[in-house]
This record gives structure tokens, C-alpha cells and sequence, in this order.
């Protein structure tokens, strides 16, 4: 366990950052996850933070101490790619023990780890399969095993989730989280799926273009997001924006209105604090429905109440509580209070 | 369409069979057969079918040095071409290295003119201080190594690219030494591909007469080809020189056929994850 402190990190690919100016505190056994769209720089942090990447300036800490000059396997960390990098011509086996063969460590202790991770994975039975005689969701916790045995203070994955179909992939995240939940070690996640971000970390951290906009509980992220981005970004259907002028409670053309589908309610009737706009099509998304609303401002969506019907090219309004509006700047796009 | 195939594959068969066939039949044929003067057609399998000739190749001592050459030349050309090619494509398909189209067309610029074109300047240096007080079958192995190598490079570097960079990432995180991804990742992973091009460089080597020609005519150690040559300027005999060719095939023949889908696999390793 050791907490990981990222100060002024930058790294640059010929001219361009692909991390630029990135300062991070990870805690002592917490659950980060490196949360952002495909590109921006999550897995160059990572792998930063791992020693396979050297930054072109700023400084990494592992438990206090400066590693930026440690190659990997003094910096006591593990990392999972996001491929698994399973060792194809060895065994299950082998391939647990791989690292611990590195290090020297005596057959009994040798045999003992491994027995551990297959344990743990749920791997019994296969020590002996290839890599290829695997199911995917097997390979995933092969790598993973392979992480473990060594007993790193910190563990790095990077998209382990993003090659397993949809199911195993909600399946591997209860996983993930239980297991982090006995093993405590301090775990720097990467993932572009917001959903996986929000239901596996304690804290998150968005990045957009190489930079962290905010860092915070998911909690935390969702309800107050810094910028447009995060808020953007974070929930599913996302937030909806709309011109602080078009906001009858708001009325300010230097602001932009963000509203979540959740916050907003359908009156047929004329509100006067209400946007105007036609019902279009209703969506359902496992338990919960949502309708798109035909606006002046482009499509809205909302999220239906259970007892609701489905109301098609109806004129309607929509309303939400004061408190619920995200207010952001429109020139900075940065939250206002 | 069927029929087409059919005789399509039949042709090819045929073009490829027959001169084996010529080959081996007058290997085994006994004098009557092939000494007709004309009175009598050639028959289609040889009267009296004998061994005769592979036993007298058998007790020529010069038969089996020239084919010891042959053998320690391939050898020799194998080691050398895979040692230096093997680090080259590791490097080509790892690296992005200035300048490489350039070096790259040096290194096939031997191939892109004939042979008895390349082969001068080739000797001409071979055969002058210092490599000329290197025993011969060094030279001609080295020659070799020469013809073989963009091939070795080729292949080689279609297999390393065909191992993905994460292993050796994975490895390098894992704490392992370069020396232990290079011995039990790297190695072991690209064995089957690297097989096949040692298996290219030996056949190219074993069947090479040029430059073989050229670096020891004048010698007394020479590869089976040349060999083959200096038989036929003096006892232009079907039979011996039947026989003396098919043993030069003969290893040829049974290895392809017992490492061919092994080399189909090493081919195609980049193909195939
Ligand atoms: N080795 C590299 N050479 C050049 N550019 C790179 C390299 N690795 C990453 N990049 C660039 O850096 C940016 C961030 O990449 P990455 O960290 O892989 O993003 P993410 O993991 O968030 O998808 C991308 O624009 C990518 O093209
Ligand atoms: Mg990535």
C-alpha cells in the first residue's frame, strides 16, 4: 500500500503534450480511476507512473520518494495492459510465476503465491492451460493474478476491462471491486467509460487534452462538475445544456444551463419558469425511460417517472427546482459557484 | 471449371515430376540403358535397374568432402545470416531508425542484378587480404550470408513485428533483465519464424553455384554444386552425374517435406496471432 503523487507531470511526444502540467494525489489504498475520452492522455500517465514513459518534466512520487529515475520494478507497482501481455508460450502457471522468478524467490514461497492468485482468480483447473485454451475473462484475471503475486503497492490497470463482452465486463467490475475491497491496495484505474469510472472508484479524476479538469468522488463529479466538460462527460444520457438566455429562471446570455434528464419534469400544462418543446421519441434504458423533447434549443432528454405513459408530438413544458440548474460560465465554460 | 483445375494441377505436376523422374531413372540405369546407339529406343524404366553409381560415389572420398563443404557452408551461412539479420529486423521492426529505406536497399542491392554480375566485385573482395586467409568454406559461407540476408531480414522482421511490444513492456515491468525477455520471451516466440528463414538460407546456400564457383575453383574444397561441374567437364556420364544430383536433392526433398507446415507456420507468423 503507498499513496502516488503526480507534481507538475508533463510528457511530450515530439511537440505535442500528450500530459501536460498534471498534478495528482492518490491516497494510501484508494481506488482512482483516470477517467476521459480515447486520447487524452490516461494511459501516458499511467505508464508514467509505471516507469515506461519518461516525463519531459515534473516529478512522481511513490510513498514519498522521487522514482522518476527508478526503473519499474524498483518502483514496486504492477500494471495490467489493457491487451493482458500474457507470456503465449507459457503456461497459466508460468505465467503467475514469471515476476516472482524474476525476483528469486524460493520455489515453496514461489508455489504459495501462485496457489494464492489462483485461488483468488478463481483460476483452479487451468494452471496448466496456455493462454489461448483461455476465455477472455480468464486471460483478464491471469493478468491480473500476475499482477498481484508480487505484492505491489501500487496497481495500475489500464482499460483491463475494455476487450470482455458486455456482460463479463459488469460482471469483471463486481469483481474488481470486491477484490480491491480484501486486497487494499492503492489501484490507479484507466478507463474511457464513464459508467465503469463512476460505479468501481472512490475518487476520479476527468481528463481532457493531457489535463485534469477535476478530481473528486463520483459523487462529487456528478453532482457539482467543475466545467461543461466533466458535466458533459460524467452520466448517462448525459446533461442536458441549454443558453442562459432560453432559461426562464435563469435569463443571462453570458451563461450555459445544464440540466440532468433526472432534474427535469414534464408539465402539460403552460409553467411560466418552463421551456417549451413537442414530445419526440421515448427511449428505455433497463428501468428507466426517457423522452426526447423537441426544443427550440435541439433535443432535450428527460427522465420519465415510472407511472408516466409515453407521450408522443405532444406540446409540453419542462421545469426544474432552481438548485438543480448547473450555471456555467460561457466564455471559460467553468462552473459558477 | 473443374476439369480446368484438374488439368492445370496436372500440368504443374507434371513439369515439376518429370525431371525428378529423368533424374532418378537414370540414377539407378544400368549401361544398356542409356547407351542405346540408337538401335533401340530408351526404355521408360531402365532394364536393369542398379546402385552401382551411388556406391561408386560412395567410396569417392571427394563425393563426401564436397558434401561435408555444402553442409558446413549452409551451416556456417545459416549462423551468420540469422546473427546478423535476426538483430537487424529485431531492430527494424522495433525502431524508427533515419535513413533505413536507403540501408535497406543496400542491403538487397546484391540481388537486384544477376548473379555473374554481383559475383566479381563480391570475389574480387573475398578473395583479397584479409578475407583470402580465410579458409574457403568461411568465404563461400560468408558469400552466401551475403545472398541470403535480405531474406533473413525480411522474414525476421515480419516475425518480431508479429510479437506484440506489450510482452516485452510487461516483461520490463515485471523487473525482467533484457538478457531474460531477449532468452525466454523474445526467443522462444520467435523460434518457428526464425526456422524458417534458416531453413530458406540453408536451401539457398545448398543449391548456390556462382559464387560458390568463383571463391574455390581453384581450390581443392568445394561445395556439391561445383562439384557437379567439375565432374561434368570430364565424364559427362548420364547415370553418374544422375546419381551425384540426386543425392544433392535428396536432403532437399525430405526436409521440405517434413518441416513444410512448420515453415507455412513460420511464414505466415505475422499473419496469424
Ligand atoms: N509513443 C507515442 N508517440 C507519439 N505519440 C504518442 C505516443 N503515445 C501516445 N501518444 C499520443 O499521446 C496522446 C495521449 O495518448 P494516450 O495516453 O495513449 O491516450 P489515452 O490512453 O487517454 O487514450 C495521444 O494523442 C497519442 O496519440
Ligand atoms: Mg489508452
Amino acid at each position: 500500500m503507498a499513496e502516488v503523487r503526480l507534481k507538475d507531470l508533463t510528457k511530450k511526444f515530439k511537440d505535442v503534450a500528450a500530459v501536460d502540467n498534471v498534478s495528482l494525489n492518490v491516497r494510501d489504498g484508494e481506488f482512482l480511476t483516470l477517467v476521459g475520452p480515447s486520447g487524452c492522455g490516461k494511459s501516458t500517465t499511467l505508464r508514467a507512473v509505471a516507469g515506461l514513459e519518461n516525463p519531459t518534466s515534473g516529478n512522481i512520487f511513490i510513498d514519498g520518494e522521487r522514482v522518476n529515475d527508478l526503473p519499474p520494478q524498483k518502483r514496486h507497482i504492477s500494471m495490467v495492459f489493457q491487451s493482458y501481455a500474457l507470456f503465449p508460450h507459457m503456461t497459466v502457471e508460468s505465467n503467475l510465476a514469471f515476476g516472482l522468478k524474476i525476483k528469486k524467490k524460493g520455489p515453496e514461497e514461489k508455489a504459495k503465491r501462485v496457489k494464492w492468485a489462483v485461488e483468488l482468480l478463481g483460476l483452479s483447473g487451468f494452471e496448466k492451460r496456455l493462454p489461448k485454451e483461455l476465455s477472455g475473462g480468464q486471460r483478464q484475471r491471469v493478468a491480473l493474478g500476475r499482477a498481484l503475486v508480487l505484492e505491489p503497492k501500487v496497481l495500475l490497470l489500464d482499460e483491463p476491462l475494455s476487450n470482455l463482452d458486455a456482460k463479463l465486463r459488469l460482471r469483471m467490475r463486481t469483481e474488481l471491486k470486491r477484490l480491491h475491497k480484501k486486497i487494499k491496495t492503492t489501484i490507479i484505474y484507466v478507463t474511457h467509460d464513464q459508467a465503469e469510472a463512476m460505479t468501481l472508484s472512490d475518487r476520479m479524476a476527468v481528463m481532457k487534452d493531457g489535463r485534469i479538469l477535476q478530481v473528486g468522488t463520483p459523487g462529487q463529479i456528478y453532482e457539482k462538475p467543475a466545467d461543461v466538460f466533466c458535466a458533459g462527460f460524467i452520466g448517462s444520457p448525459p446533461m442536458n445544456f441549454l443558453p442562459g438566455e432560453k432559461v426562464p429562471q435563469v435569463k443571462d446570455k453570458n451563461v450555459v444551463v445544464g440540466i440532468r434528464p433526472e432534474d427535469l419534469s414534464i408539465s402539460l400544462s403552460r409553467i411560466d419558469a418552463g421551456i417549451w418543446g413537442r414530445s419526440s421519441v421515448t427511449e428505455t434504458l433497463g428501468s428507466d425511460s426517457y423522452l426526447h423533447v423537441d426544443t427550440s434549443e435541439g433535443l432535450v432528454s428527460v427522465r420519465l417517472k415510472s407511472d408516466q405513459g409515453i407521450l408522443e408530438d405532444k406540446p409540453l413544458w419542462l421545469v426544474s427546482h432552481k438548485e438543480k440548474l448547473h450555471l456555467f460560465d460561457k466564455s471559460t465554460g467553468r462552473r459558477i459557484t | 471449371m473443374r476439369t480446368l483445375k484438374f488439368v492445370l494441377i496436372g500440368v504443374v505436376l507434371f513439369f515439376i515430376v518429370f525431371p525428378l523422374f529423368m533424374m532418378t531413372k537414370y540414377s539407378i540405369s544400368d549401361r544398356e540403358s542409356i547407351v542405346t546407339g540408337g538401335e533401340y529406343p530408351e526404355p521408360f524404366f531402365p532394364f536393369q535397374p542398379t546402385m552401382e553409381m551411388f556406391g561408386l560415389l560412395w567410396s569417392r572420398g571427394d563425393f563426401l568432402k564436397a558434401g561435408l563443404t555444402s553442409l558446413w557452408v549452409g551451416l556456417l551461412a545459416v549462423a551468420f545470416s540469422l546473427l546478423l539479420g535476426a538483430p537487424t529486423a529485431y531492430a527494424l521492426a522495433r525502431f524508427r531508425i533515419p535513413g533505413i529505406a536507403i540501408l535497406l536497399f543496400f542491403l538487397l542491392s546484391v540481388r537486384l542484378f544477376p548473379d555473374i554480375s554481383a559475383v566479381i566485385p563480391v570475389a574480387e573482395l573475398l578473395l583479397s587480404r584479409p578475407f583470402s586467409l580465410l579458409p574457403p568454406v568461411i568465404l563461400v559461407g560468408l558469400a552466401h550470408t551475403l545472398l541470403a540476408l535480405p531474406y533473413t531480414v525480411y522474414i525476421a522482421k515480419g516475425v518480431f513485428e508479429s510479437i506484440p511490444r506489450d510482452l516485452e513492456e510487461q516483461a520490463f515491468v515485471l523487473g525482467a533483465p533484457k538478457s531474460s525477455t531477449f532468452l525466454k520471451i523474445l526467443t522462444p516466440l520467435a523460434l518457428p519464424g526464425l526456422g524458417a528463414a534458416a531453413i530458406y538460407t540453408f536451401f539457398l546456400s545448398w543449391n548456390e553455384f556462382i559464387f560458390a564457383y568463383f571463391l574455390t575453383f581453384q581450390g581443392t574444397e568445394t561445395t556439391l554444386p561445383v562439384y557437379l561441374l567439375r565432374i561434368l567437364s570430364w565424364s559427362p556420364q548420364k547415370n553418374f552425374i544422375s546419381a551425384i544430383s540426386v543425392l544433392i536433392c535428396v536432403p532437399v526433398i525430405i526436409f521440405t517435406f517434413l518441416v513444410q507446415r512448420h515453415m507455412r507456420e513460420g511464414l505466415t507468423a505475422g499473419a496469424v496471432k
